[in-house]
């Protein structure tokens, strides 16, 4: 029996409910039996975050449907919420640990394991420290499990080599926040979507990476008061097929783009000066850096006609509020902080702020990334303490009861690109992996396999399923999905949700936290006093730990407990005394994380990565006004040439979640997008003679993809290729776009330029359509022979 | 006058800084962040030079001098993290000539009432700054795991 409330494979973001203020409540609702329980959750297959509850007959999951009391969805579900779910009951779920002994896995005890994994941990340690010991996280883990880890690497270990996957999603997020605002933190809300007058989304296809938020604009923009909206993009997306203004600038031009806003803004003085003299420091530099983009620079640079420009900025200029979004297509780009941060910089000098309507995000791409930041399992330190500061280093270290001297403060945390490069070097020995998929998700991905095979590189992989990555590994270890624990996580308007367990884990599997929990007893990991370093055992006390050190930060969780968050809705942080049910939006009186004292992290140049002194900054305190930096363009290095002359961009398709480990295990996602394929457009397809579906391959100065043509809908010299595509049909498949990619990174965000490669197209002999046809025409006339020589033979 | 012999001090101190650059490229191809930090400082050096070209015909400068810093900085092959960390060690010298070069040319450029000059000078010394600012901050990020580990 499947009851489902509407087709989303078809009907991708359902029908439409008009509005302005207010956004209706729709159910969406997809079950395949009658539960005999419904059990809170929250979707975790994208940063919004929706409010679910899950359907569960006999310890197992049957379905799923939109919580209507949920601020972030109002019951609303998209294709991968509707359906993921099903991934839990993959019958391909790792159930056991296993080692690897002579190339192969064999089963083991969780006993084995985690004794193996220990030896080898205090071996190394002994004899090079724990910087030889490196941790590479997800953005899908939970915060319990992401503070847990924190814990044990930074108190405990002693180690900055720790990363999130968010390094390859949002790390550009997190940096454009701390330098324009002084910490992490989307000043925004999704209730200024439902009262806002313009939306400029810039590298950002809401309709495929966030669907139900888009269907909420999509509402707005069908009802009372519709917004403007602007897409910045170079392809012809979904997203942009509804704006107002459709700008689309070359591979790599950000920041002229935005600059030439900027200046004209400045030009047209549609500036709030009392706002900029109150709130803000940097306007002269700003107006200088900006002063020469005029509409023609930017045309001639961009590839945007001056036209389209003036318009949007008019739109910019003239609108009383304003929401703008940014997501890969500014944090994977070229100068990606530098553009990220112009972004802000258009609100900062409209005053556009803090205001109902107004505000920005710095969109997260993962579901959890927002926690993989805040709680420090991106290697920063939690609650945006600042690992520059002293005072902040010391606190820490008091509320963990450790000498501060054990918590790395001696350099910044290290990247996961940089973390490859060590173990490359042999000088990271042991990397633990857990809940991601390297190596398919990183770029270069041919090196990244080499390092991740190396004999002398213990892996230690954990995760629910036999990833590309796993099969790498000397130590897997059998995860619990979403469903199978408890723990809360945070979306990307900052609004918290619990997900209670519904069903068990399947066989032996444990979930991420009390892995780690375990790790740390085998360790031995001990405070100043002796007494145990993680001082929980279950999710909620994990929670409470992570309430005291996020106290009184910008990220204050203390007003929140298990209990307030099963009541109905999530619930957005800062929540604490002034604040019991959360605070809508950031900076409503124009005060700024930036005070010297308070502040997450000191100044960087956008162009170089290179940190201003802190006592510099001290000089020249902010003292809780917003930065305004200005961003030089900076022409793209070692971009197209004879050989490789067209641009690569890399994405997502809509029913799909990053390297598919979920989504490619349902069968109703895996169909709507089986396979990788290569957009082009028209006039390329012109000129190397290709036809829709023919085979193609692209080539790269670092390795190859081939697969299908699709056509149309792209800038010439400009090629798509999804990102979610892997091995599972063997290393020969060749579909994963990271084998194209650079290994290259912004200098601030250390985030990877998976927008900006150069690759050369050739068309393969074979035509997939051709070849498919044939096999069909064969097996027709084979078929009809058969029959005939059947009935002929019945005859006589 | 020795404005004149400063502008070939200047051109001296960045021909040793482009060399520098390049020679860490070549030494630490698989450094990928440094190569293409170096690539873009190699661009501006090689603009900073240009830059000059008019002030070249106009002061009549003298030839140039042999590159005597880079020679000294970078006379041994060093390959490895550790190479690395000395060779950003050379490095950031090289910057540093180069800074102190243009802030004194500046000053003079100042005292001429050269505003061409002084323009390109502060053109340069906003490049300089940020070299300089980078490769500290890659020195005090490598030197950790580098001293430590190995
Ligand atoms: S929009 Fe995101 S969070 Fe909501 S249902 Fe879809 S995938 Fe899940």
């Amino acid at each position: 029996m499947i009851n489902a409330s509407r087709n989303s494979i078809r009907e991708i973001w359902g029908e439409r409910t008009p509005y302005y203020d207010q956004w209706p409540e729709r159910v969406d609702q997809y079950i395949t039996e009658e539960p005999d329980k419904w059990v809170q959750s929250a979707c975790v297959l994208c940063s919004n975050g929706c409010g679910i509850d899950i359907g569960v007959k006999d310890n197992r999951i049957v379905g799923v449907r939109g919580r209507a009391v949920d601020r972030i969805n109002h019951g609303r579900l998209g294709p991968k919420g509707l359906h993921g779910w099903k991934a839990n009951h993959s019958n391909d779920r790792l159930t056991v640990p296993l080692i690897k002994e002579n190339g192969s896995f064999r089963k083991a005890t969780w006993q084995e394991a985690m004794d193996l994994i220990v030896t080898r941990s205090k071996e190394l340690i002994a004899r090079h420290t724990s910087g030889s010991l490196a941790f590479y996280n997800s953005g899908q883990l939970f915060l319990e499990e992401y503070y847990t880890l924190s814990v044990i690497t930074k108190a405990g270990l002693g180690t900055n080599h720790v990363d999130g996957n968010t390094r390859l999603c949002t790390s550009t997020s997190a940096w454009a926040l701390k330098l324009s605002f002084g910490a992490d933190g989307q000043p925004a809300s999704y209730r200024d979507i439902d009262l806002t007058d313009a939306l400029l989304l810039v590298g950002h296809n809401m309709a495929f990476t966030q669907t139900v938020l888009w269907s909420r604009v999509l509402d707005r923009m069908k009802g009372p008061r519709p917004p403007k909206l602007i897409v910045v993009d170079p392809r012809r997306t979904a997203t942009a097929e509804m704006a107002d203004v459709h700008l689309m600038p070359r591979v790599g031009t950000n920041v002229p783009l935005l600059n030439g806003l900027l200046h004209q803004l400045i030009e047209w003085d549609a500036v709030d000066h009392d706002y900029l003299e109150k709130h803000t420091v940097g306007f002269d530099a700003l107006k200088s850096t900006v002063s020469q983009w005029t509409p023609e620079l930017v045309e001639k640079v961009t590839g945007v006609p001056a036209s389209l420009l003036l318009k949007a900025a008019s739109i910019i200029a003239s609108t009383p509020s304003l929401v703008s979004t940014a997501l890969q297509g500014v944090f994977q780009a070229w100068q990606a902080t530098g553009a990220a941060v112009q972004i802000n910089n258009l609100h900062l000098i409209r005053g556009l702020l803090g205001k109902e309507g107004s505000g920005v995000f710095q969109m997260n791409g993962q579901p959890t990334a927002q926690n993989t930041r805040e709680c420090g399992a991106n290697g920063e330190l939690p609650a945006f303490f600042n690992w520059h500061n002293e005072k902040h280093v010391r606190q820490l270290a008091d509320i963990w009861n450790v000498d501060p001297s054990i918590i790395p403060h001696w350099g910044p945390p290290t990247p996961i690109m940089e973390i490859m490069r060590y173990a490359e070097l042999g000088s990271v020995k042991m990397l633990w992996i857990a809940g991601t998929n390297p190596a398919v998700s990183l770029p270069g991905l041919s090196r990244i396999r080499h390092i991740l095979k190396k004999n002398d590189l213990f892996v230690v992989v954990q995760d629910a399923f036999m990833t590309e990555t796993a099969q790498l590994a000397d130590v897997v270890l059998p995860t619990a999905l979403w469903g199978e624990k408890t723990g809360c996580f945070t979306n990307a308007d900052r609004t918290v949700h619990i997900s209670h367990k519904a069903i068990d884990p399947p066989g032996e599997a444990k979930s991420d936290l009390d892995i780690f929990i375990d790790y740390a007893r085998r360790m031995d990991l001990r405070d100043k006093d002796g007494q145990p370093l993680v001082k929980w055992s279950s999710p909620e006390e994990a929670f409470e730990g992570w309430k005291r050190c996020s106290k009184g930060r910008p990220c204050d969780y203390s007003g929140l407990s298990y209990e307030k968050l099963s009541q109905g809705s999530g619930i957005q942080w800062p929540c604490n005394e002034q604040y019991p049910d959360g605070k809508e939006r950031l900076y409503t009186d124009g005060y700024f994380n930036t005070d010297y004292e308070l502040c997450e992290g000191y100044t960087h140049d956008l162009t170089t990565g290179g940190a201003v002194p802190p006592e510099k900054y001290k000089e020249n305190n902010p003292a809780g006004r917003a930065i305004i930096l200005p961003c030089e363009y900076d022409p793209p290095l070692g971009f197209t040439d004879e050989s490789y002359p067209l641009l690569l961009t890399t994405g997502r398709v809509v029913y799909h979640f990053h390297t598919r480990t979920k989504t490619g295990r349902v069968k109703e996602l895996n169909d709507a997008a089986p396979d990788v394929f290569i957009q082009i457009s028209q006039e390329d397809a012109n000129e190397h003679n290709i036809q829709e579906g023919d085979l193609v391959r692209l080539e790269s100065r670092f390795g190859s993809v081939q697969g299908p043509a699709r056509i149309g809908g792209i800038a010439p010299g400009l090629v798509f290729v999804p990102f979610h595509y892997g091995y599972w049909d063997g290393e020969d498949a060749k579909t994963a776009a990271n084998e194209l990619t650079k290994p290259s990174w912004d200098p601030v965000s250390k985030q990877p330029h998976f927008k900006y490669n150069a690759v050369n197209l050739v068309r393969l002999d074979t035509k997939l359509s051709e070849l498919a046809s044939k096999t069909k025409d064969t097996l027709r006339s084979a078929v009809k022979s058969a029959v005939q020589t059947t009935k002929e033979t019945l005859k006589l | 006058m020795h404005v004149d012999q400063y502008l070939s001090h200047v051109r001296e101190a960045e021909e040793n800084l482009g060399l520098g650059l390049k020679k860490i490229m070549r030494q630490h191809s698989f450094e990928t962040d440094v190569v293409e930090m170096c690539e873009r400082f190699v661009r501006w050096s090689d603009e900073h030079k240009a830059s000059l070209e008019m002030f070249n015909a106009e002061d009549n400068t003298n030839e140039e001098e042999s590159p005597g810093l880079f020679k000294a900085l970078f006379a041994n092959m060093r390959i490895g993290p550790y190479g690395l960390l000395r060779d950003l060690h050379a490095l950031s010298l090289l910057i540093h000539d180069a800074h102190t070069s243009w802030t004194i040319l500046q000053q003079g450029a100042m005292a001429q009432r050269n505003t061409r000059l002084e323009l390109v000078c502060k053109e340069a010394l906003a490049h300089l700054n940020k070299e300089s600012m980078w490769v500290e901050t890659r020195i005090k990020n490598a030197a950790p795991q580098i001293l430590i580990v190995g």
